[in-house]
């Protein structure tokens, strides 16, 4: 690395970047990322075979809530696995120890990484989006059905993207304390279906899953289903409740992570 | 860890206000408590619940084809818990319990498939009373269920106020409104059927065949003579 000033924000700013680069550099090219983005791309593939299976909705909404499902769910193992991957695999390799050896505060550390699996989890979600889009065009000119509603589609896509940081954040914050990765990446995926069952927490009797984020928020086929674009309102105060939790996570993480020994 | 527990029920209020502004309603705990047991949770997670219903749509017109009124009834629930927005789903299911289950019982006096019909028809009526719940007040449920009560259960007075209902929806058939006051002046209540012709009349574009603004007129001015040889 260059050598870095020690002090201040922009000190700081500047080796949180650094840091996130560099293992952006590396979770793009993880065979991981590679691997889950053929597959969701096959099973956008299969989404056109399945819409023939469609009965209730036009095969358009079909494919888009398909398409919408493939994406927050590649992007939800992706969040766990990648970022369970480029934490132990840093401190397996030593990466981790000569980093924190140099001037860097392990709240940084752990910001970068976080800033990165943001990073990497916009490029696949942005990659397999265009992907959905293309074939929704396609299919639609074929069809000559109305598209899907270009805003509409990105916000919706943008909704995919919140929840996957969101349970990276999660997956961080175990990975701080955690001592294996195969305990991290189970412990990850059981958090992020924990959140996920929030909206039934009260009728199944687990009102004391009520301190567990809710992303069930984070519905893309709702938000895609109703056919308009949500209120600025409810989009603030989304991206508040996501910026609140990853904060909250990150911190929590950054926090563990300076206590923990090599 | 006290200060996370801490800084997540500080987030609360923000999630319930998220979900008071949000356009659509929250999936419901009863729709997916529903599910569970039958494979379809983790797919509503993986968000492929379209896929999910259209299987369990198949399924239940499996049953269907093999009259087994049971497994066709449950799969109806199961299709409409795995995805409640199309109403396609609502409306055949509805009929499907309504008109098709109680004929696949074994023959019985007249008294008992009537006492048969009416029970199947009630369950149809939840059906869609659940389908307002979950896909949100429509007028075409509110339709459904106003056949139901007048030609499966000879109800009137449920058929003319659930068409009123259908009525008052955005995007209401014109139909709805004009069956309300015809069955308002069935059920012996001709004062309140003018009232409403009189008050849906100003709405009715001229223009507009499906409309039949003249047959509104005209019902109109019968109801008035109507009234006035009393």
């Amino acid at each position: 690395m260059d050598e870095l000033p020690k002090s201040g924000l922009a000190a700081s700013l500047r080796r949180t970047r650094l840091i996130g680069r560099h293992t952006l550099g590396e979770a793009v090219h993880l065979r991981l990322t590679l691997l889950l983005g053929l597959a969701g791309a096959g099973m956008l593939g299969g989404a056109r075979w399945l819409g023939e299976f469609s009965f209730g909705s036009a095969e358009l909404m079909f494919i888009a809530d398909f398409g919408l499902g493939v994406l927050g769910l590649s992007g939800t193992i992706l969040a766990v696995l990648a970022t369970t991957h480029l934490f132990f695999s840093d401190i397996e390799s030593g990466s981790a120890c000569w980093i924190l050896t140099r001037p860097v505060r392990r709240w940084e550390y752990i910001a970068g990484k976080l800033v990165a699996l943001a990073g990497l989890l916009a490029v696949f979600i942005a990659a397999l989006g265009l992907l959905l889009a293309g074939l929704l065009a396609w299919r639609g000119s074929q069809l000559g059905a109305a598209p899907v509603a270009g805003r509409l589609f990105l916000c919706a896509c943008g909704v995919q993207w919140l929840k996957a940081t969101l349970v990276a954040a999660m997956t961080l914050l175990v990975c701080s304390y955690a001592r294996s990765a195969l305990f991290a990446s189970g412990a990850g995926l059981l958090l992020a279906v924990i959140a996920h069952l929030r909206p039934i927490a009260d009728e199944a009797g687990l009102a004391w899953l009520r301190f567990w984020p809710n992303l069930g928020l984070f519905d893309a086929e709702q938000l895609l289903a109703a056919g308009q674009i949500p209120p600025v309102a409810w989009l603030l105060s989304l991206g508040t409740y996501w910026a609140g939790f990853v904060f909250l996570f990150g911190a929590a993480a950054a926090y563990v992570f300076k206590h923990r020994e090599f | 860890m006290v200060l996370l527990f801490a800084g997540t029920l500080a987030l609360r209020p923000m999630e319930q206000r998220v979900n008071t502004l949000r356009a659509v309603a929250e999936p419901r705990g009863e729709q997916l408590a529903g599910l569970a047991g039958h494979g379809g949770v983790l797919a509503i997670f993986g968000g492929m619940r379209a896929a999910l219903a259209s299987g369990f749509w198949l399924r239940a017109n499996l049953a269907w084809e093999r009259r087994d009124p049971a497994a066709t009834a449950a799969l109806i629930e199961l299709t409409v818990a795995a995805d409640e927005r199309p109403l396609y789903f609502w409306l055949n299911g509805a009929r499907m319990l309504a008109c098709d289950l109680p004929a696949w019982l074994p023959p019985a006096p007249e008294v008992v498939r009537q006492k048969r019909s009416a029970e199947h028809t009630r369950l149809a009526l939840r059906f869609l009373e659940k389908g307002a719940r979950w896909h949100g007040p429509d007028a075409a449920l509110h339709v459904e269920m106003a056949n139901l009560c007048l030609r499966q259960a000879g109800d009137v007075e449920s058929a003319a106020r659930y068409y009123r209902q259908a009525a008052e929806q955005p995007r209401a058939p014109y139909y709805a409104a004009r069956i309300h006051a015809e069955l308002l002046r069935e059920l012996g209540r001709p004062g309140e059927a003018l009232a409403w012709l009189r008050q849906i009349l100003p709405a009715l574009p001229a223009d507009e065949p499906a409309a039949c603004r003249d047959v509104v007129l005209a019902r109109i001015e019968a109801l008035e003579q109507e009234l006035a040889r009393r």
